[in-house]
């Protein structure tokens, strides 16, 4: 993929989680939401995991994260290792662990909860 | 291939390269900035990940509650929080820059000569891009003091 189209998909993410993240964490203050303290009371926590909206929230935000983060990693190693054989060991690294974090990631989210995705797409 | 030339062509300064070359000005301060506080926030986001997973489970989520629950996590959690507004504000203002809306129409060069790019207003941005920022921030800072029991 061209290096263009890298940094516009870096741009329109950044803006993604901007949104998001102003969601998420308005959660988090006495102003919108209910608390720093409140919101990680475990009973508050299921109701947001049996949240269908909360779901879709959650995955587009660690999709838009995982995705922006680390290509901006990407960026940042190979303006220190300049070899293309270094660059290749990088992408594919960081490849994996980008997988596997979005792997690990998304599975609570998609299985946690009465409304959630699974019971969503399938029924049942 | 001159000495300096060979540096930026196959950047031998490395890391050293942000805080050193040419043109050290308040765009390389927030360049600098944009750059530790993301790395800094890929690794909390890595960590966040494996934390959050935790709440699948009743008690793992207690034990995860339990490990946080102390002054220097909700410190640490106040950075990470403060280096967010910082890389979020900053990275908007890279984009509101890199794709052109600060500059004027184009003009040809009659006199008396008029500037296209409408160079006041990156200050401008800048300016509203703190202001933005220390209201996140003094939100922010309120509800950990609040969690601290500073403010009732």
């Amino acid at each position: 993929m061209r290096e263009s189209y890298i940094r516009l998909i870096q741009y329109f993410l950044g803006i993604i989680i901007f949104i998001f993240i102003g969601f998420h964490l308005s959660l988090f203050t006495q102003l919108l939401g209910p608390g720093y303290t409140s919101a990680l009371e475990y009973h508050e926590v299921t109701a947001r995991m049996r949240s269908l909206s909360y779901d879709l929230i959650y995955i587009i935000l660690l999709f838009s994260l995982l995705t922006h983060g680390f290509i901006g990693l990407r960026n940042i190693l190979y303006e220190i290792f300049t070899s293309s054989r270094s660059r290749l060991f990088i992408k594919t690294i960081l490849l994996i662990i980008y997988l596997g974090f979005m792997i690990y990631g998304i599975i609570p989210i998609i299985s946690s909860g009465e409304g959630d995705l699974i019971t969503f797409l399938y029924g049942g | 291939m001159g000495k300096v030339k060979k540096i930026f062509k196959y950047n031998l300064w490395g890391l050293m390269g942000w805080i050193g070359g040419r043109e050290f000005n308040f765009e390389r301060y927030l360049y600098l900035f944009h750059r530790i506080t993301g790395v800094i926030l890929v690794f909390f986001l890595l960590i966040h990940i494996v934390a959050t997973s935790s709440r699948l489970n009743y008690d793992t989520w207690y034990l995860f509650k339990k490990i946080i629950g102390n002054p220097i996590f909700d410190f640490g959690m106040l950075i990470i929080m403060i280096a967010l507004i910082f890389h979020g504000l900053n990275g908007i203002r890279l984009i509101i820059h890199e794709y052109g809306f600060l500059l004027g129409k184009p003009e040809r060069p009659v006199f008396p000569y008029r500037r296209v790019l409408k160079s006041r207003l990156p200050i401008t941005i800048v300016i509203i891009m703190v202001i933005i920022g220390l209201i996140l921030a003094s939100i922010t800072i309120y509800e950990f003091l609040t969690v601290w029991g500073v403010i009732k």
